[in-house]
């Protein structure tokens, strides 16, 4: 229960963090989320899956939303073989980022409770 | 220990946002690129792009409305002038932000800050040309005029009110491609735009090459292949015996031939060739008794669109036409009254001087004996990752003397480039007037202003009138003045005498019932100064007068077709003389075949048929093997040009120039052709080998590119489907193309104005709209544009709003 709140937290407060500073601010998110978790491989895993899951829905959302061949062209640019492939590789740079993040917000909260 | 892991994983993870958030090497922000909230991804737009609702703003008086058509073009409704020019300025950078920015940039010489050192070169010469002497002054000028002035400062005001309204993650995709940042604009930027642009067009000279060769030749050489005119037949204005006016004339002759040193291998290229077409048809000649206008300018086909077209609309105005980004008002458009749009007049504009300095401070020249002082400015270019590269560039009155162009540091002489882009022009003002123009009269009051570049300007009138006028700022040449390097050390060699616009070349309303120009010798030789350039187009032009005299109710539709014209006159006139060279019997299996398509082709320059690429290729073989003695030979030269070229291979069959120098025996103009026909068959060959996953076509075989500004391929549009050629009316390059089709018919109830633009209204590469017109445009389909859209009109895609602060 306690993960999937954890889960829902990164995402949402990632989201509204992104949403008026820079992007990097998911890193915050993570961390904040982290907190919450005993386990620091725990924090790393559900911060990795909620960075994951925000940053494909959140372009899944906005390609869904357009009629543009831009990721494909954007794809061939960074040399990948599809829009998909690009896409799971920027939700992999989000996960990386809110998963180390959660990881330090759990060995944050562990350091400060001994 | 106990902090260690989160020490840890805190560093981890902080290295990795500071390494997303900055750009590595070649590899941009990725960060930047690559997260939902900050990304392209927010870039990617819809069927209807993202288009502003409602701006509220100081600068604006009333409110303003515009309305995006059905093709994504704006037609903007002011109540006054100064609020029109605002929002255009602001909808245009709502589209093409990024493409302005830095298109202006290179126009500066600064690429190099966003590039690197790859662009230093390019740099280094935009600035040795000049091309900042002519924008101050430029500038100086339309800053005098009162309405020019407010035009091109609400314009800026309205870039910047677009520019400041965006936080950095709605910037364009390619600010962060780039790692770069939008500059604000201004009035000057604008006229740097401009002239930059502008004098792509003006630059074009062969003195260097032409000195080189009569160093390395004999001056009758020079006369026979490239003295005199290719082509005069069929000049723009054709009225013998109508120049009533006693010319300037020099005091004393000038013209110095200077044989050119073998160390002057730089020069100062103008780009790639380009040419249009305009035509004007009068009621008298037209079906439906309307007066007709076409116009298709032919130039560098990039990504986003060269052109954007718009609607402008005010009590005092209401006109429609393209405009290049940056720019306020339209470089061509139609009103109700009017329609025009100019072709490029070719002359020569550029000479080199060789100027000799008095000694090693480079502070003086020698001028008639006496010492002459001259200004230097010492040019800083930034470079990015690198330190700044300095360059002094010395103000003459013989031009502008660029260190490169250093001859021997014994001698203290340079060489000095005199190109008519450093002198002032009004074109900024002259833009506005002739959009404002409602008769002959005043258009022609207009192109006065209209300086340079020097365009051919059709002019339709909806009453009828129909007219051309070759406008622009020529020098007065006498001989061969001007062709070879030049005498810098002589005063009378300044440029001095220029021909008064009452001189002009014009035609108003010929018997003919029409007006064309396509980039042709512009006059009959009656007219009484001496025309110099180094090329005029000679088969274009022939094409459309024929099929215009030739038709005596020309229509709306046939004006379509001849634009889209893809006879191709230079096989028309060549082929079969070329074909009588071969003997068919001595000939392989692959040969005779290719020589049977080709003497079964019908002449056209069908996108699918593979004659026109076997024409095209046997054609430059042709012009390769002929004139290889010029292009290996160390000193830069040039050759002649093509017609010159079969008729000398026609009426000399044995010169010398036909023999190859890299085979044994010796050519004659049968050898030659048949010598390129094998060329050009081993290079079909080399193509179907390396492109065995394409069709075997001309289109494919030409390769027609869209290329992004950044040369980014997956932002281009590579391989477009699409007929035409070079000497051809529908004129199509590998990069180069009719930039935008118009046509006009004066309908006694309205203005019919059709249009196609290769690339599309948007310049962003998220946007549907981005690179949706240029599927039309190769397939040669029009668009409707309308000078009374309405606010209501049901095809419309969205309306957004400008108002002013309240009180």
């Amino acid at each position: 229960m306690k993960k999937l709140i954890t889960f829902l937290l990164i995402g949402i407060i990632g989201f509204l963090l992104t949403l008026i500073g820079p992007w990097y601010l998911i890193a915050l998110a993570g961390f904040c989320g982290g907190l919450l978790l005993k386990n620091q491989w725990s924090g790393l895993l559900i911060g990795f899956l909620a960075g994951f899951i925000l940053w494909a829905i959140h372009i899944g959302f906005l390609t869904g939303a357009s009629e543009s061949d831009l990721p494909t062209r954007m794809a061939q640019l960074f040399t990948l073989p599809s829009d998909t492939a690009l896409i799971l590789i920027s939700a992999l740079i989000g996960g990386t980022i809110t998963g180390l993040a959660a990881a330090a917000g759990t060995s944050f909260a562990k350091a400060i409770k001994r | 220990m106990r902090y260690l892991s989160l020490l840890i994983w805190s560093i981890i993870t902080i290295a990795l946002c500071y390494f997303l958030n900055n750009p590595i090497g070649q590899l941009p922000a990725i960060g930047k690129i690559v997260s939902p909230s900050h990304g392209f991804w927010r870039l990617l737009e819809g069927e209807i792009p993202e288009l502003p609702e409602e701006v509220i703003n100081e600068n604006l008086k009333d409110e303003v409305k515009v309305v995006w058509d059905e093709n994504l073009i704006p037609h903007i409704y002011a109540q006054n002038d100064e609020d029109l020019y605002f929002v255009q300025g602001y909808v245009t950078a709502s589209m093409r932000l990024w493409q302005m920015d830095f298109v202006t940039r290179a126009a500066e010489g600064r690429l190099s800050e966003i590039v690197g050192e790859a662009t230093l070169a390019v740099d280094l010469n935009t600035r040795r040309k000049g091309m900042e002497l002519g924008t101050q002054k430029i500038f100086a000028a339309t800053m005098q005029d009162p309405f020019a002035k407010m035009t091109y400062e609400q314009y800026a005001k309205g870039v910047n009110a677009y520019l400041f309204s965006l936080d950095e993650k709605d910037w364009p995709l390619e600010y962060r491609l780039l790692d770069m940042e939008p500059e604000p604009w201004s009035a000057l930027r604008t006229i740097r735009i401009a002239n930059y642009m502008a004098n792509r067009s003006n630059t074009r000279n062969h003195d260097i090459e032409y000195s080189n060769f009569i160093d390395t030749f004999e001056y009758s050489d020079w006369e026979l292949l490239y003295g005199g005119y290719d082509s005069g037949e069929e000049p723009i204005v054709f009225e013998p015996g109508s120049w009533s006016f006693n010319p300037i004339v020099h005091e004393n002759e000038p013209t110095d031939i200077i044989r050119a040193p073998s160390d002057l291998k730089e020069s100062i290229k103008a780009p790639a060739q380009s040419g249009s077409n305009n035509w004007v048809v009068a009621p008298k000649k037209s079906a439906t008794g309307n007066t007709l206008f076409a116009y298709d300018p032919h130039l560098g086909i990039d990504l986003p669109s060269l052109f954007f077209i718009n609607h402008l609309s005010s009590p005092d105005a209401n006109y429609l036409g393209s405009s290049i980004a940056g720019v306020p008002g339209t470089l061509y458009g139609v009103n109700d009254s009017i329609a025009y749009g100019g072709t490029n007049a070719f002359r020569d504009l550029v000479d080199w001087y060789k100027v000799k300095f008095t000694d090693d401070s480079k502070t003086k020249i020698w001028v008639d004996d006496k010492e002459l002082d001259i200004t230097q400015s010492i040019e800083e270019i930034k470079i990015k990752g690198k330190p700044s590269a300095f360059d002094t560039i010395y103000y003459s009155p013989f031009g502008v003397i660029a260190n490169h162009s250093k001859l021997s540091a014994e001698k203290n002489e340079a060489w000095a480039y005199r190109w008519i882009g450093q002198d002032t022009s009004r074109v900024p003002i002259a833009i506005l007037e002739m959009a404002k123009a409602k008769n002959w009269e005043a258009f022609s009051k207009a192109i006065e202003k209209y300086d340079s570049p020097h365009q051919n300007w059709g002019f339709a009138h909806a009453k009828g009138t129909i007219g051309m006028i070759v406008g622009g700022r020529y020098l007065v040449r006498q001989g061969n003045e001007g062709l070879f390097l030049r005498d810098g050390t002589k005063s009378a060699n300044i440029w001095n005498d220029f021909i008064p616009y009452e001189h002009r070349i014009q035609q108003l309303n010929p018997d003919r019932g029409f007006v064309s120009s396509s980039n042709q010798y512009p006059v009959d030789s009656t007219y009484p100064y001496t025309i110099r350039a180094f090329t005029y187009e000679t088969k274009r032009n022939r094409r459309i007068n024929q099929t215009l005299s030739s038709d005596a109710s020309i229509t709306s539709d046939e004006m379509k077709q001849l634009q889209l014209d893809i006879f191709n006159m230079e096989a028309y006139e060549n082929l079969e003389y070329l074909l009588a060279s071969l003997n068919y019997e001595s000939l392989n299996e692959q040969e005779q075949e290719i020589f049977d398509e080709l003497k079964n082709w019908n002449l056209k320059a069908e996108p699918q048929l593979i004659a026109p690429a076997y024409f095209s290729l046997w054609n430059k073989a042709i012009n390769e093997l002929a004139w290889d003695e010029l292009v290996n030979h160390q000193k830069l030269m040039v050759k002649p040009s093509n017609y010159r070229t079969y008729k000398l291979l026609r009426e000399f069959p044995n010169l010398k120039w036909w023999d190859i120098e890299s085979t044994p025996q010796k050519e004659d103009a049968e050898g030659l052709i048949r010598a390129a026909y094998k060329q050009m068959i081993s290079e079909i060959n080399q193509w179907r080998e390396q492109n065995q996953d394409m069709d075997f076509n001309w289109s494919n075989v030409r390769g027609t590119h869209l290329i992004h500004l950044t040369q980014l391929k997956p932002l281009s549009q590579e391989n477009i489907f699409t007929g035409g050629d070079w000497s051809i009316v529908n004129m199509i390059g590998k990069r180069i193309g009719p930039a935008v089709r118009f046509i006009v018919e004066f309908d006694s109830s309205k203005v019919k104005i059709l249009a196609a633009l290769p690339g599309g209204q948007s310049g962003n590469p998220g946007s549907p709209w981005y690179g949706n017109m240029t599927e039309p445009w190769a397939n040669g389909e029009y668009i409707d544009l309308d000078l009374h859209y309405t606010l209501s009109d049901s095809r419309r895609l969205h309306v957004s709003k400008f108002k002013p602060v309240n009180e």
